[in-house]
């Protein structure tokens, strides 16, 4: 570490008059490079040059950092003597750098293809901590940061090399373990683990072993590497379309563990949004952009029903649109894991059924329940996890968090098989308890075809079926001017006529849009309980029931022969 | 009363708040890694040894064909190294720090020089070395150039980093010395002294640092390196 001190005049005096003779064009390259601001498409990424993580920020704000940062640099670490002269220097220097910000810094994209400078978030085998990054996977420093100390102002200066973007990090000073998790396998860990607490205390590990036992109290070596990967989820720094929800009734430990050895180290720290305020808060990305973590893990009684729309966006990709109250929209980054909690699967109803969202859910069930008078610790193999509510015995030992990482890495490369491939959590007690509608009336309805329709109303012929069609003009399909003018004059010609000629079919409906009565088809596919209603909340529409004895119509469009229901 | 004056003078390179001020700064330049000559040797890049091999022959030569041939890498990694924010912060580092050696070196050697012209005008010295009244007041104002050079240090270090010290101190007479520390002759120097370092120029992009340090050396320190580098190329590319 450079330590700026007045411990020799001599040495500051010769490391100015290095520098006082440079012309101030030449500054532009160097501070360039170092001042830790670039421009970012239509907005800058900063970091201010006692902090260590770059944030997302419009122009004013860049300036404001760019100022503070140049003269940190200039002042502290080139020219460590203060006189006139040196001063008269920098104000130049400050005030020329920052004359046009667009022209004088550089600009960076995350994208190889950008035609700027490319940087990168950290690699996923790496961790930011307060002095470092260090790989895991690999064992050592991926680097450590150029540290500048101004004794007087009791500051630092955090340099890093500028391809790397970090985002979040651990504030406390990282001293690996002495396990390399490429060579230790998890097993072999838990047991030198469970050594270690036998002689000493470490709140973390005593945690995740008693939250992954079962529901018969059992220690279940895939369900505590099930949370692993969920820890290495929240270290990931890679963008992970996943987000996790934690089952199970208060007392789990669920809180304890993340507040305790996580939120509290965790800079910037992390926001606390409910699942439902995803749904509700129109102004959410603004309260994610630049924060790497979302954390809530309180859980209310009611049962609620996620239209998903906003949860899907968002977690969808990493390019948003983000909405601050009284600031006008912007594109922006959000790059943040989301945990939440439930005490019940049944109380969360995701309405959102495509493959590609419940994909994303990640559900961990916890049937741990820590009681005062603990009665758990006779039920199985637990261990007695009892502290204080400021969980200060947690957040005092920073190897607490030190064991979050190492666990985490472990899940991490679980999760991506050795770094290798995408992020997929191994296991998932996701199931359909949590979704409100019915997933195979959606398989079904998704293979529905105009084919299928026309085979039902000719099987099960009967004068009731006159109404399975109305044109958007609200008339009957089959005595509608169209189909009369093709020469088809009663609903029998209609049905075995006119429906029976599939090349009929497929022009008619290939231009017109109709109303089809939600009752009959139900009759023809054979569906049974609430179809309507499951129909409604899969699709989202709305449904006439003005056209035929207040019967439910929903309007369909025919592409390919396949039926879609639309609004 | 102007003679105790110089006297005076003559004596603060022998104060203690002089010598401790030396003393420290000599201190830290052997022991901070800020002024380590070694490559990173904090460890904070974790460069490796073939790099790190690359970065110090650099900053030896200031040429990157020459450092990449000795230290064994192609000369695309060898570019790919150099243009790397390590590299740089290093390549920067060092330069830096051997600026700062050359300016330490100066330093004492003008004490050295400001010893022996001490020791003529005391009365200690043997007849023969004996020097004439008129020639004790060049030696006095000598001195006191050198006193002033000394205790400006950490106001205007650029006056002592510009002289060149180039000949075996003891084997310097009076008009000599007086003309190395006069700053006319600087001009001169400081033209022979582009000129050579044009020539470094030629096989790369110096940086500021670069440039300053071999600006810190005397015209025949600058000759002899470039030299080096000349027959050091012709050397490896022979191989």
């Amino acid at each position: 570490m450079r330590k700026i001190t007045a411990i020799n005049d001599i040495a500051n005096a010769v490391d100015a008059s290095n520098l006082l003779d440079r012309p101030i064009s030449n500054w532009r390259d160097i501070l360039a490079e170092e001042c830790q601001v670039f421009v970012f498409g239509e907005n800058y990424l900063a970091k201010r040059f006692d902090a260590i993580n770059f944030k997302f920020c419009e122009k004013n704000e860049a300036k404001e950092v760019l100022i503070d940062n140049l003269y940190a640099l200039l002042r502290y670490k080139y020219f460590p003597i203060t006189n006139e002269e040196i001063d008269d220097k920098i104000q130049k220097i400050v005030s020329n750098f920052t004359l046009n910000l667009k022209t004088t810094l550089k600009k960076v994209s995350f994208d190889a293809d950008s035609g700027c400078n490319v940087v990168h978030y950290l690699p996923d085998t790496c961790v930011a901590f307060r002095n470092g990054v260090y790989d895991f996977w690999n064992d050592k420093w991926l680097f450590k940061y150029d540290v500048t100390y101004i004794e007087a102002k009791q500051n630092y200066i955090y340099q890093y090399n500028p391809d790397y973007i970090i985002t979040w990090y651990f504030n406390l000073d990282f001293e690996p373990f002495g396990i390399s998790i490429k060579d230790t396998p998890l097993d072999e860990f838990i047991e030198i683990m469970k050594d270690y607490v036998k002689e000493d205390r470490n709140y973390c590990f005593e945690l995740l072993y008693n939250m992954s036992h079962d529901i018969d109290n059992k220690f279940s070596y895939n369900k505590f590497l099930h949370l692993c990967e969920i820890l290495g989820f929240t270290l990931q720094t890679s963008f992970n379309q996943n987000f996790v929800i934690l089952i199970g009734n208060g007392g789990n430990g669920k809180n304890s563990l993340f507040d305790g050895c996580f939120v509290h180290k965790v800079v910037p720290t992390p926001t606390s949004n409910s699942i439902e305020s995803f749904e509700k808060d129109k102004f959410i990305t603004g309260t994610l952009e630049n924060k790497a973590h979302n954390i809530y893990l309180e859980t209310g009684d009611n049962t609620i029903e996620f239209n998903s729309e906003r949860l899907k966006n968002i977690t969808g990709s990493m390019y948003q649109t983000v909405e601050i109250k009284g600031v006008q929209k912007y594109s922006s980054l959000i790059n943040c894991k989301n945990i939440w909690s439930a005490n019940d699967q049944e109380k969360l109803k995701f309405r959102d059924t495509t493959q590609g969202f419940r994909r994303r859910i990640n559900i961990y069930e916890i049937f741990y329940s820590w009681d005062d008078k603990k009665r758990f610790l006779k039920k199985g193999d637990y261990y007695d996890t009892t502290f204080s509510d400021s969980l200060k015995e947690i957040k005092q030992d920073v190897f607490n968090t030190i064991m979050y990482v190492y666990f985490g890495m472990y899940g991490l490369m679980s999760a991506t098989k050795n770094f290798i491939n995408n992020f997929k959590f191994s296991f998932n007690d996701w199931n359909l308890q949590y979704t409100d509608v019915d997933i195979s009336l959606k398989d079904r309805l998704e293979q529905l075809t105009m084919k299928t329709i026309v085979d039902g109303l000719q099987r099960n012929f009967s004068e009731e079926f006159k109404y399975l069609f109305y044109t958007t003009n609200k008339r009957l399909l089959y005595s509608s001017v169209d189909i009369k003018n093709l020469g088809y004059k009663t609903f029998k010609e209609f049905a075995f006529g006119f429906l029976g000629n599939e090349d009929n079919v497929a022009n008619y409906f290939l231009e017109n849009d109709v109303y089809l009565n939600l009752k009959l088809l139900q009759r023809i596919i054979g569906e049974s309980s609430s179809f309507t209603s499951k129909i409604k909340k899969l699709y989202n529409i709305k449904v006439n029931t003005q056209l035929y004895n207040n019967q439910p119509y929903a309007k369909i469009r025919v592409l390919n022969d396949k039926v879609l229901f639309i609004n | 009363m102007k003679k105790r004056k110089r006297k005076e003078n003559i004596t603060l390179l022998n104060t203690e708040e002089f010598q401790e001020k030396k003393e420290q700064y000599l201190k830290l330049l052997k022991e901070s890694p800020q002024y380590s000559l070694l490559v990173d040797p904090e460890n904070k890049y974790s460069f490796g040894e073939d790099e790190k091999t690359f970065i110090g022959l650099y900053c030896e030569f200031k040429n990157i064909e020459l450092a990449a041939l000795l230290s064994k890498i192609d000369i695309d990694k060898a570019m790919t190294v150099y243009g790397s924010y390590a590299a740089q912060q290093e390549i920067r580092r060092i330069n830096n720090a051997m600026y700062q050696v050359q300016f330490s070196n100066k330093m004492l050697s003008l004490e050295q020089i400001g010893g022996y012209l001490s020791s003529l005008i005391t009365d200690n010295v043997p007849r023969g070395d004996r020097i004439t009244s008129s020639e004790k007041v060049q030696v006095i104002n000598t001195l006191l150039k050198i006193h002033e050079m000394l205790s400006n240090a950490s106001l205007r270090p650029g006056d002592i980093i510009d002289i060149d010290i180039e000949e075996e101190l003891s084997t310097l007479s009076l008009d000599s010395l007086k003309k190395l520390l006069d700053s006319s002759n600087n001009v001169e120097l400081k033209k022979d002294k582009e000129e050579i370092i044009e020539e470094f120029k030629k096989f790369n992009n110096l940086t500021d640092e670069d440039i300053s340090y071999l600006k810190s050396l005397s015209v025949t320190e600058l000759l002899k390196l470039l030299n080096e580098v000349n027959t050091k190329l012709e050397e490896e590319k022979s191989e």
